[in-house]
């Protein structure tokens, strides 16, 4: 890996690392989101004169779409950072947590999910279908891919 | 040292309490709010510590309703369904009942205030909401701001959080500032619960300062 591409990636996992801390902070994990869709960007560039490394890619809108064709996380990130009004967006919800898997909350959601008619805010990536994801989670697996992609 | 004691609410349920009072003249009153876990060993602390300041401090059993006698030195997560289950049934409304009936248990000391932490913290905004007497609010990492961020305050009301809160993001909390400019609130380095010095969560540096500004804070306002 070239050393360009080497801060970048630290520079990626010292802001996931940071949203770990923070679960909650959409300002994180915007931060996050945009560092992972510059990474496929910088991951082009470092790579562009091995065909094996880019995949084929001949461009880097190319490699972008075969990363997001291969990894589901990649491409509502990609899409996120799009900015589009009718792409997906990052919101905060309140989610409702079953009785029986209070067990497994850390205790601050546990706590103030106690006295807000048993939910815990979730930072959420909404779809334009409507349905959602856990930020953290599809952050987590683009990073996962990068993180492999670069090893 | 506090007592325990037992008040009666407007709707005649009877609740228990731990009151504690000053060496001299009160300064005035505090109904301290506690967390979900009744009147635990820290909570009753945190009265005493009140009326060493100089207060006539209560906290009102606010589990009573749910399961009477309730409290728990058990914050391990053994302990969440079984706290879970029993506040399914929990109505904030009879809440602000058991709190009126503590505001007015104190109200000989003269003015008063209330204090509480997360769910006591929620309960002292409300309470800052609804009026019961009181004159000032100093609120505890109270969680679920959406559900309370319309409730103007009707007192001088002041709230602290922690920056590590995980329960409580901190974008809801600008959102407060940004819509009541004129509520002090503050945010510490802590995580939720910081101010508990019975659990992991404690930190004492943001509890030292946190607990300062509702001191002089309350010595301005009940004064």
């Amino acid at each position: 890996m070239s050393a360009a591409l080497a801060d970048d990636l630290t520079r990626l996992e010292a802001a996931h690392a940071a949203l770990l801390e923070h679960p909650l902070s959409s300002r994180k994990a915007w931060l996050v989101a945009v560092l992972l869709d510059n990474f496929c960007d910088a991951a082009f560039a470092a790579w562009r004169g091995d065909p094996r490394r880019v995949g084929g890619a001949e461009d880097v809108l190319r490699f972008r779409a075969d990363a997001q064709a291969e990894n589901p996380a990649v491409a509502t990130i990609a899409a996120l950072c799009a900015g589009r009004a009718d792409g997906p967006r990052l919101e905060t919800r309140a989610v409702k947590v079953p009785i029986p898997d209070y067990a497994s909350l850390p205790i601050s959601d546990y706590m103030v999910s106690l006295y807000n008619g048993n939910t815990v805010q979730r930072l959420q990536v909404v779809l334009r279908d409507g349905t959602t994801q856990l930020a953290p989670d599809v952050l987590a697996e683009a990073l996962a891919y990068w993180q492999q992609r670069a090893g | 040292m506090g007592e325990r004691i037992k008040l009666t609410a407007a709707d005649g349920f009877v609740v228990n309490a731990y009151k504690a009072a000053p060496a001299g003249k009160p300064k005035g009153g505090v109904v301290l709010l506690q967390e979900v876990w009744g009147l635990n060993h820290w909570i009753r602390s945190e009265v005493d510590r009140y009326a060493a300041e100089g207060y006539l401090c209560i906290a009102p059993a606010m589990m009573d309703r749910l399961e009477f006698g309730f409290e728990s030195e058990n914050y391990g997560s053994d302990h969440f369904v079984k706290v879970g289950e029993l506040m399914k049934n929990f109505d904030p409304a009879k809440a602000l009942l058991d709190i009126e009936a503590a505001v007015k248990d104190v109200a000989s000391a003269g003015k008063v205030g209330v204090t509480g932490y997360c769910f006591g913290g929620r309960f002292s905004w409300v309470s800052a909401h609804a009026g019961l007497g009181l004159s000032a609010a100093s609120g505890y990492y109270g969680g679920g701001i959406p559900n309370y961020i319309d409730l103007a305050p009707v007192m001088p009301l002041e709230m602290h959080y922690g920056e590590k809160d995980t329960g409580i993001p901190l974008d809801q909390i600008e959102q407060l500032r940004q819509r009541y400019p004129n509520v002090p609130i503050y945010v510490y380095p802590g995580e939720h619960g910081f101010c508990n010095s019975d659990k992991k969560s404690y930190d004492e540096a943001s509890t030292k300062l946190a607990n300062g500004r509702t001191l002089a804070f309350f010595a301005q306002q009940l004064a």
